[in-house]
């Protein structure tokens, strides 16, 4: 199973409902210092709905794994910083998944259902075999 | 003095009988691909704009779906948002009906296209008064004929006051001072009519082109006046000389109450063509074409809408039957409707007994020919013609084949227009209504 990074569902565990995380993230050696920088300038410390992350890729992608194994399957992930942290996301943190085999090195479906392995809803008026 | 130019739209093909799917040349109505190829191909041709029709209800005859034409299509602004994509000069103009939609949400749509199309929008306001179409829709949906243009008009009204809401450079997005928008220019809009009540403030800038091209399309009385106060370009159906000139001069005479110019409005009828290397050629194509639009079905179907009675026991190669129409209720849905059936059924058997014709040859004769038939400079000189008589400012070409019908047009008739010094040979300006001369 791969795990997604897009938009987030509620709701309860089932083959056709994913559901996913939201995470802010500050990704790099100097995450916590950036983020720490702005927290300054803002004068206040950040706060979210989501949960913050402050680390690098590699540990981004152990906290990821941990929180699947505790039934999450995909995560929405916000930058906390544009454009370094989207960047540190999609070229840091995807390579450290797909080396762990967990997330795609090329769609493998053409539609959003197909790669969210959600199955093409029978139309009601379909006739029974 | 400079020729007075003509402008042209290409029509994507509709629904109706025109439209030969069946033709082994055709492709789908739905795929991308085939919008795409024919507002490439208008835009490669310098065309003003490109159409889109709309459908808001399958048509049906004799209580099921019509299908002897095409059934369904995409919604037209989702459309018009991809072409603005892959095109960059086009005008892209979209049907949506001022009887259903809302105000907020169609002028939100509108502007964004025109945002996102750099000034390329266009908004052909169609009203209903069919409740068979209405049926789809919340409120039972349709209104009575009087109402359907006080909506109209007063929805045009309103979208334009939220239009015009956000004053020049209301943005500024200003990072040294943290200012996103300057100061009191996002104004708020009071609109309190008879149809719609709507307060507060609309969500997007000014668009490119200030409001996007609004056209009209009815020919009533009363649409002929909307057009007047309200649109930028009327597409009409009046193809002939004689006609469009008489419904020119009536169109462009009532401007003037509303203090407009006659440059203001642009009348474009609706043309379809066929060509050929000859003059005998293009008259054969002309009637394969024909051939092709009106199938034995078709024919069939065609005399069951003015006769209002099934009428498939006849053999449409054969003559018309002896009966009489019957006029207690229509057996077609969601097609314009034939008004006084019994005075057309006695021409349609006079016109038959006087030809000798067949059913289908019948209804071949008295449904819409072809506009314009000829070689590619007989077709050029014809439609220079029109134009230079003020039968027409241009037209809406409405090609017989998905998605290619109108290549031909483009490779052959378009550089004849040029020549005249007709039509433009390069785009010289970027939005729809610098290419339409509107001011």
């Amino acid at each position: 199973m791969t795990l997604h990074l897009a938009v987030a569902l509620d709701g309860a565990l089932s083959a056709e409902l994913k559901v996913f995380a939201d995470l802010v993230v500050f990704l790099g050696d100097d995450a916590a210092e950036r983020k720490a920088r702005l927290d300054r300038l803002d004068g206040a410390e950040l706060r979210s709905d989501a949960a913050i992350f402050t680390g690098t890729p590699q540990e981004l992608a152990e906290l990821l794994l941990q929180w699947r194994r505790a039934g999450i399957q995909g995560f929405r992930l916000r930058p906390g910083a544009l454009p370094y942290d989207l960047e540190a996301i999609t070229r840091g943190l995807t390579t450290e998944l797909r080396g762990r085999g967990v997330f795609r090195r090329s769609y493998e479906a053409t539609t959003l259902r197909g790669l969210l392995g959600l199955p093409r809803p029978a139309s009601r008026y379909a006739e029974v075999s | 003095m400079t020729r007075k130019q003509i402008h042209l739209a290409a029509h994507f093909p509709g629904v109706n009988n025109t439209t030969v799917w069946a033709d082994p040349r055709s492709g789908s109505q739905i795929d991308f691909a085939s919008f795409a190829h024919l507002a490439r191909t208008a835009e490669r041709g310098k065309f003003d704009f490109f159409f889109l029709a709309e459908g808001l209800r399958l048509r049906e005859l004799k209580g099921r779906i019509h299908d002897l034409d095409v059934v369904g299509r995409p919604e037209a602004l989702t459309v018009l948002s991809a072409l603005a994509a892959v095109t960059e000069r086009l005008g892209l103009a979209g049907t949506v009906n001022a009887t259903f939609n809302e105000p907020y949400e169609l002028a939100r749509r509108l502007s964004t296209l025109d945002h996102l199309s750099d000034g390329r929008a266009a908004w052909n306001v169609v009203t209903t008064s069919d409740a068979f179409t209405g049926e789809n829709f919340r409120r039972g949906g349709y209104l009575d004929r009087a109402d359907r243009y006080t909506r109209a008009a007063e929805f045009v009204r309103l979208s334009r006051e939220l239009w015009d809401s956000w004053q020049p450079g209301a943005h500024l997005a200003d990072k040294d001072h943290a200012q996103f928008v300057r100061p009191g220019a996002i104004g708020t809009v009071h609109h309190e009519g008879p149809h719609f009540t709507v307060e507060g403030r609309f969500t997007l800038p000014r668009s490119p082109q200030g409001h996007p091209v609004i056209i009209q399309a009815g020919d009533s009385d009363e649409g002929r006046e909307f057009a007047a106060a309200t649109a930028d370009v009327i597409f009409s159906r009046h193809g002939t000389l004689e006609d469009g000139r008489a419904f020119y001069a009536d169109v462009k005479r009532r401007l003037a109450r509303y203090q407009r110019e006659p440059d203001q409005l642009k009348i474009m009828p609706a043309a379809t063509y066929a060509l050929g290397d000859t003059e005998e050629e293009a008259a054969e194509n002309a009637a394969v074409i024909r051939r092709q639009q009106v199938g034995p079905q078709t024919a069939t179907a065609f005399i069951e809408q003015v006769w209002g009675r099934d009428m498939s026991a006849y053999d449409p190669d054969g003559p018309l039957p002896e009966v009489e129409p019957d006029l207690s209720e229509g057996v077609s849905q969601g097609r314009v409707q034939i008004g006084d059936r019994a005075a057309v059924a006695a021409k349609w058997r006079a016109l038959a007994e006087e030809k000798k014709l067949s059913i289908r040859e019948l209804v071949i004769e008295v449904t819409g020919r072809q506009t314009f038939v000829g070689t590619p400079a007989g077709v050029a000189r014809q439609i220079d013609e029109h134009v230079q008589a003020d039968a027409a400012d241009g037209f809406i070409l409405v090609p017989h084949l998905t998605p290619g019908g109108l290549d031909e047009f483009v490779d052959r008739v378009v550089p004849l227009l040029q020549e005249r010094g007709a039509f433009r040979t390069d785009y010289t300006g970027t939005t729809l209504r610098d290419h339409l001369e509107l001011s």
